[in-house]
């Protein structure tokens, strides 16, 4: 009677675990290949639940672009980035792309089309690369680099060759397609939290030898150095040579911009971030190359001075780190779109754009 | 190595199926001695060796103590293991702190005297007071010494309990080595619910309020008053469902093997008065103060004045214990005050449910003061931390939903656990409820636990 009991009861906390899971955990994202951009996407018309940070919805567009809905305009921007241009935490209209297309119709009265061509975990690297084939298929006006964390610019200065693109190798197993289709993402987030390592993302290793070992201290902050960078001149300069190649190659039509994590206070009051002075100097010497080099640390600064926001965080995270929030994503947003107005004169296009899908 | 981790779970499973399937006791004893060894040495072996050298001592010291009748002898022997344990625990965990303490009289006297890099070896405020409480038990002849040197090093160096506690009496623990009893089924089941129901504790909750309380206390005066007021009472749960999840994972694994741990903790924010939480949190500490320090004080025997230096003497030093700071000093401080000024309270709870409502709220109010003192790092920290809760200034709004969430969920256990309903958290197999809460409490750890790593708080005592 009683190993009745239990088989009922665990069963029924299994179906019920499955059944809440869908609303309570992270949507399983299934990658496809897109033929037209030739890589591989996020899944279209799939609806995901963001839910590790803070709570948001995107419907994916065509393309696998995140709620991106294609407008009927030839005035196009690519927005390029990390994770932050995905928005994984925010709601759609709250993306950084879409606040983009309505503040350059606010301020400018520009009609215009966002793209958040970005994809998480990639560095300007991955964004070169790409480029030429957004820049056929979409035609934008202008590319904006969105660089949050400055090594994924001076990633550009690597040597090395392109790492493999992690999730964006190849398309989803056909397991995973299956318990998406199942709503299993109560099984699959358990799963992940068991094998994968949160710090690394690979398998988790079991570690039986004896110490001495220090315990890593609650809330750690990772600061993410990549070896040699910082390590003088030549490195920043390679990188704004490359930056300046990439500008010209484009038409000049490349705008980068800066949105580190700061100010933060999660360990008591950080205004500064560890990479400013490498930053400066970056941006000094790109700008001289005639390449608009947008600096959103006074506006972030400002957000927190005049109403003690952060742009960063949201309530199941940690404030001022993380993603950007909506009030980040505002700020960008209307730094970008204030940039934008100036370059966005209507211009005849030079071929016909490639099908984008139906606008929703 | 930490009750949280993977390995741990990994560990405790291996020695569990061995110390079941193996008859020989002797050999049980030399693979649980073992298995205590590599755990401790698992954080740094290097400490391993001041374990056994205060196993040594005591062992030594409690095997020589009945075979010497001189009084004055005897007295030298229970010195020699005093001096040699608190000279230990000085030296690692209060050196430096009285280093600094004294500045102004080095700088007085002109001499240039230096802290040294000391790291505190994990676990020693507790065995100390365990091979301590052994040696004083044995001179004042109320426990015989132990013969096996196995036995006794198994009773200071037992796993479950040997860093954090709870703090054994060999009176209560020898026997039970002795015996090696192999667990029943009941107990068995019953320290796996225990095991749930720690985790639970620290990993859901405790964890999930050290999310809200580390960022908040590192810098309070950035926060909002309500996220502030939310942090105070967030270190309130997370201290207690930290150390008490901490506590029922020690007991739990120990009844897997088929040993009994005393209770540490007994709902301590449902005190009625002071004395009452002194009751119920830290149970095995309490009562080791008040049978090695307030009663040798002479305890509440000579007349007030004396019973208020007594326990003003016996919680400042029980703050101290804590840690080498004057913040822990003055938390200990507090509460002697507070057991001195609540004396008049009856020891029993108010007979009307609304008195007695007000005795906890004010209770629990003492003692959340006191949580701002142990939380701060420093007085300057402190006020800080009092000043933006009295004269708040703006700040950053956040409320973060699971802390929320695990602050309730810790209020509705404890309101539970004073009706009928308490059942329900006992966990016991023949209910039916038991599967779906059990099921339902595996799945919230897989999927809701903070991935931090998070150590038990009481590991830096």
């Amino acid at each position: 009677m009683m190993i009745k009991h239990w088989i009922i009861g665990l069963l029924g906390a299994f179906l019920l675990t499955w059944i809440a899971g869908r609303s309570l955990v992270d949507s399983i994202l299934v990658r496809v290949a897109d033929p037209v951009l030739q890589a591989i996407t996020l899944r279209p018309d799939d609806l995901i639940a963001w839910r590790s940070e803070g709570w948001g919805l995107t419907l994916v567009g065509p393309h696998g672009l995140p709620g991106w809905q294609p407008r009927d305009t030839d005035l196009r921007v690519a927005l390029w980035g990390d994770s932050q241009v995905e928005g994984v935490c925010v709601d759609d209209v709250d993306k950084i792309h879409r606040q983009v297309i309505t503040l350059a119709a606010q301020v400018a009265g520009i009609d215009c089309d966002c793209l958040p061509v970005g994809r998480s975990g990639t560095d300007a690297r991955d964004w070169r690369q790409r480029m030429p084939i957004v820049q056929a298929v979409f035609q934008p006006r202008c590319h904006v680099w969105l660089i949050t964390d400055l090594d994924d610019l001076t990633a550009l200065a690597d040597p090395a060759p392109l790492p493999p693109a992690g999730p964006w190798a190849r398309e989803s197993p056909a397991w995973v397609r299956v318990l998406a289709e199942l709503r299993g993402e109560a099984l699959f987030s358990g799963a992940k939290r068991l094998l994968l390592n949160p710090d690394t993302g690979g398998l988790r290793s079991l570690d039986f030898s004896l110490g001495p070992r220090t315990a890593p201290a609650p809330n750690a902050e990772t600061t993410a150095n990549s070896p040699g960078v910082g390590d003088g001149e030549p490195r920043l300069d390679m990188v704004t040579s490359q930056v300046a190649e990439v500008a010209t190659s484009f038409g000049e039509s490349l705008i980068l911009v800066y949105a580190p994590a700061t100010p933060r206070i999660h360990n008591g009051w950080q205004g500064s971030h560890p990479d400013d002075e490498r930053f400066e100097t970056l941006r000094d010497a790109i700008s001289a190359r005639g390449i608009e080099v947008l600096d959103l640390r006074p506006d972030f600064l400002e957000l927190w001075n005049g109403e003690r926001k952060l742009p960063r965080g949201f309530p199941n995270g940690t404030p001022g780190l993380g993603h950007l929030n909506r009030d980040g994503n505002r700020i960008v947003a209307s730094r970008i779109a204030a940039a934008l107005s100036s370059r966005l004169l209507p211009a005849p296009s030079t071929a016909e754009p490639i099908s984008l899908g139906n606008p929703r | 190595m930490n009750f949280a981790q993977l390995e741990y779970i990994l560990l405790l499973a291996a020695i569990v199926l061995v110390n079941w399937r193996l008859q020989l006791p002797n050999l049980r004893k030399a693979i649980l001695l073992a298995a205590s060894y590599y755990f401790y040495a698992y954080w740094d072996y290097r400490f391993a060796g001041l374990l056994a050298i205060s196993t040594l001592l005591d062992f030594t010291i409690g095997w020589t103590l009945p075979k010497v009748s001189q009084r004055s002898l005897r007295r030298l022997l229970l010195m020699v293991s005093l001096v040699g344990n608190l000279g230990l625990l000085g030296f690692f965990k209060y050196f430096n702190f009285f280093i600094d303490s004294a500045r102004p009289l080095w700088d007085g006297l002109g001499w240039r005297v230096e802290t040294l890099e000391i790291i505190l070896p994990i676990g020693i405020s507790f065995y100390t007071f365990q091979t301590l409480s052994y040696t004083i038990d044995v001179y004042r002849e109320r426990i015989p010494s132990c013969r096996s040197l196995v036995d006794f090093a198994i009773y200071v160096a037992f796993f479950p309990q040997l860093v954090a506690g709870p703090i054994v009496r060999a009176a209560e623990f020898l026997p039970q080595i002795e015996r090696m009893l192999k667990p029943r089924r009941e107990t068995f089941y019953a320290g796996l619910a225990q095991l749930l129901r720690g985790y639970v504790k620290k990993v859901l909750i405790a964890d999930s309020l050290a999310t809200l309380v580390d960022p908040v206390m590192a810098g309070p005066e950035l926060y909002a008053w309500p996220t502030v007021v939310l942090a105070v009472f967030g270190y309130a749960g997370q201290i207690y469902a930290d150390f008490a999840g901490y506590s029922d994972i020690a007991i739990g694994s120990a009844r897997l093997l088929g040993f009994e741990l005393p209770e540490n903790f007994r709902h301590p924010y449902l005190a009625h008065s002071p004395r009452d939480f002194w009751r119920r949190w830290h149970i095995t500490l309490s009562t080791w103060l008040r049978d090695y320090v307030y009663i040798p004080l002479g305890g509440s025997h000579f007349g007030t004045l004396v019973t208020g230096r007594n326990l003003l003497v016996t919680m400042t030093l029980g703050g101290l214990w804590h840690g080498a700071s004057w913040n822990f000093v003055l938390w200990g401080f507090w509460h002697g005050w507070m057991l001195i000024a609540t004396r008049r309270w009856s020891d029993q709870p108010p007979p009307s449910p609304v008195r007695h409502a007000l005795r906890i709220a004010s209770t629990f109010a003492i003692v959340l003061v006191g949580w701002t003192l142990f939380r701060t790092t420093d007085l300057t920290h402190f006020a800080t931390l009092w000043r933006q809760l009295l004269l708040p200034q703006a700040g950053y709004l956040w409320l973060p939903p699971q802390p929320l969430i695990a602050l309730a969920a810790l209020a509705i256990e404890h309101v539970l656990w004073m009706t009928r309903y308490r059942e329900l958290l006992e966990l016991k197999p023949d209910r039916w409820t038991t599967p779906w809460l059990v099921g339902l409490a595996l799945a919230a750890l897989l999927l809701f636990a903070p991935t931090a790593f998070r150590p038990f708080v009481y590991f830096q005592f």
